[in-house]
């Protein structure tokens, strides 16, 4: 871990990517500061997810780059790719816990593959990890016998485990109360403070976003419509960002004329 | 008509890319066996899985199959006045047919669709996903010990299916038509040869490759192809993989019993 | 992370480490401790002063060494810690299970007194 002078951690140049021929993703380009929370936002199908999966190299542009720390993430061969995902935690909609292990075990996985550290030290950690999520006690649970939040509770302390330098988050509030989600915001905010972690989130949640945000970037339809600080972000004039701020739903109604044409014929 | 053409050209082409996407996973598949994580308990854990948990269906099956064969080999060979070379119809029949491909087919159904099921509930639960951020290779760390498992589960199973049909066949045979005991089983030894028993050896690990190949390819990418996504997915992987494993396990039968023969 | 041992008066040991205390050196730093339980000192200063990076597993060890030690009154003393990993053991709640000190010669002071209170 070193101090380097690091004016951007994650730099992506003028992607774009295609799911076989359509076209998701045109021309984005972002930085993502260190120690500070992204959080990249619009509505379902807006190409945040694949956005997502870019950054952590689950899925190649078909143009553009993607630069960690300087190294271009699309170049990045199987051993580079390896040493950046141990850098990383990707914490995934539901957790991703294995169902045939306890949540202890879950946790020990990373430790146990990639580390030769004793029983009794991944144990300590274990309960650690478990601490830090709000989750101490509960090593020998199944995750089928878990609720919603507390499994992604555990699934983040999975991602935790190796003490990751980057957090990405898909989607944390979905399926959860309002306070669970403000529990899990709350959270986030306590990595980013005490551990100096660079975080990125994926969401839709409007008042999440804008609790934990340091930069935002609204997209839509694949492209990004506005980024910047929240405030600069609220005070946008593209009509979709406004939109999509004030939750307004889009247009869709057709005129009146084609509507009645198509239930009953050209009259 | 030009419809017609397509459909069939699009049939074509999937097949080709689905059958290149096999080959691709066999590959990765293979490597992972060799790659780190160090893989001696969940290995022990999938034999338990897949042997211990088909066990009793096999030995049943075996049974019954072995009955079976006693009778009808007795109503067929006692046209011919042939009845005291029932021991080797058994035998021969069990070790060299019936024994790997039934025990191929039980397996299949049993362990090999609760594998699929179990695969493909993790891929659409992003479990595959959560092990490549972590830099594990889901091939070694998931597949790998189930192949390994398979591989040493079912020719074992095989050979418990032999025995417990032979016996089957005996009880009948011998209880119930009739037939000489001493004759039974002196044709039993005698027309048993060692490429029978090869035969069957070979079957059985070739089966248990197919088998777990079909099985865990089909639970990797179940919810990613178009058309079926999410639990429908992973139900429509189970089914297909079932189905696919039954059909080569056959195919695959007629194959090495002409090569070999 | 290079880890060396020296004994100071009154049998107490001082290990000191250098570089990162992370989830590949902390192994290295375990072994000493628990060898050092086991034979029963009395009491051993951790020189942390030169320690960049401590991560969950430096804790995790240094968790298990206090229990090893405690277990038969002997002492785990944190001597040098700096602001970043103070943060950390902070955030893990720790702050008062583990003895810290400013720095190696308050540490042993801290054990001359309590041997002469014995």
């Amino acid at each position: 871990m070193s101090n380097a002078e690091v004016t951007s951690l994650i730099r992506v140049e003028n992607v774009d990517t295609h799911y076989d021929s359509l076209k998701v993703l045109h021309n984005i380009s972002f930085e993502v500061q260190p120690r500070a929370i992204t959080v990249i936002m619009g509505v379902s199908g807006c190409g945040k997810s694949t956005l997502l999966k870019l950054l952590i190299g689950l899925k190649k542009p078909t143009a553009g780059n993607i630069f960690i720390d300087g190294k271009n993430l699309v170049n990045m061969n199987r051993r580079e790719l390896d040493a950046f995902r141990k850098r990383i935690g990707v914490l995934f909609q539901g957790g991703a816990l294995f169902n045939s292990m306890t949540v202890g075990e879950n946790i020990a996985v990373p430790l146990r593959v990639h580390t030769k550290l004793s029983e009794e030290t991944i144990r300590i950690m274990t309960q650690l990890k478990l601490e830090m999520v709000g989750l101490a006690g509960f090593e020998d649970f199944m995750p089928s016998q878990l609720s919603g939040g507390m499994k992604k509770r555990a699934g983040l302390a999975r991602v935790l485990a190796m003490d990751p330098e980057i957090l990405f988050f898909d989607e944390p509030s979905s399926g959860l109360d309002p306070i669970t989600s403000a529990g899990l915001d709350n959270l986030i905010l306590k990595l980013k403070s005490a551990f100096g972690m660079t975080i990125v989130v994926v969401t839709h949640e409007l008042e999440s976003a804008f609790a934990i945000a340091d930069q935002m970037i609204v997209m839509d339809k694949g492209e990004i419509l506005a980024q910047g600080t929240p405030e600069e972000v609220k005070k946008s004039t593209n009509e979709r960002v406004i939109q999509f701020l004030n939750r307004e739903p889009e247009e869709k109604y057709s005129k009146d004329s084609q509507f009645l044409e198509t239930l009953i014929g050209k009259i | 008509m030009i419809n017609v053409i397509s459909a069939l050209g699009k049939y074509g082409i999937d097949w080709v890319r689905e059958l290149g996407s096999m080959g691709l996973f066999f590959y990765n598949a293979f490597l992972g066996i060799f790659k780190p994580p160090r893989k001696f308990y969940s290995t022990i854990k999938q034999v338990h899985f897949i042997g211990n948990k088909s066990l009793a269906v096999v030995s049943f099956t075996a049974a019954f199959s072995g009955m079976v064969l006693g009778l009808q080999g007795y109503y067929t060979l006692s046209k011919f006045g042939s009845e005291g070379l029932l021991g080797s119809a058994v035998a021969l029949s069990l070790i060299r047919e019936l024994g790997p491909v039934l025990t191929a087919l039980m397996v299949t159904g049993r362990a090999g669709s609760a594998i699929c099921a179990e695969i493909g509930i993790m891929r659409i639960e992003e479990q595959i996903e959560a092990l490549e951020c972590m830099a594990i290779d889901p091939y070694s760390y998931i597949i790998a010990p189930k192949v390994l498992g398979c591989i040493i589960a079912v020719p074992l199973l095989t050979a418990i299916f032999d025995i417990v049909g032979m016996i089957g066949g005996y009880a009948i045979g011998v209880g119930l038509m009739g037939v000489n005991p001493g004759a039974f089983i002196w044709g039993m030894k005698n027309s048993v040869l060692n490429q029978d028993v090869w035969m069957g050896v070979v079957k059985s690990f070739f089966f248990a490759i197919l088998i777990i190949w079909i099985c865990c390819y089909k639970g990797f990418w179940a919810g990613t192809r178009r058309g079926s996504f999410g639990a429908e997915g992973v139900s429509k992987a189970t089914t297909e993989a079932v189905v696919l494993s039954s059909v080569m396990v056959l195919v695959g039968d007629y194959i090495v019993t002409s090569l070999m023969l | 992370m290079k880890v060396s041992l020296r004994q100071v008066n009154d049998g107490i040991s001082v290990i000191d480490l250098e570089g990162d205390f992370d989830l590949y050196s902390s192994p290295k730093a375990r072994e000493i401790l628990l060898k050092l339980a086991k034979e029963k000192a009395p009491a051993v200063v951790v020189n942390l002063s030169k320690v960049g990076y401590m991560d969950s597993s430096g804790i995790a060890t240094l968790i298990e060494a206090l229990r090893a030690l405690g277990k038969y009154g002997g002492k785990l003393i944190l001597a040098g810690v700096n602001l970043k990993t103070m943060e950390v053991i902070k955030l893990a709640r720790l702050e008062k299970i583990f003895d810290i000190k400013e720095n190696e010669e308050q540490a042993l002071a801290s054990t001359k007194s309590q041997t002469q209170q014995v």
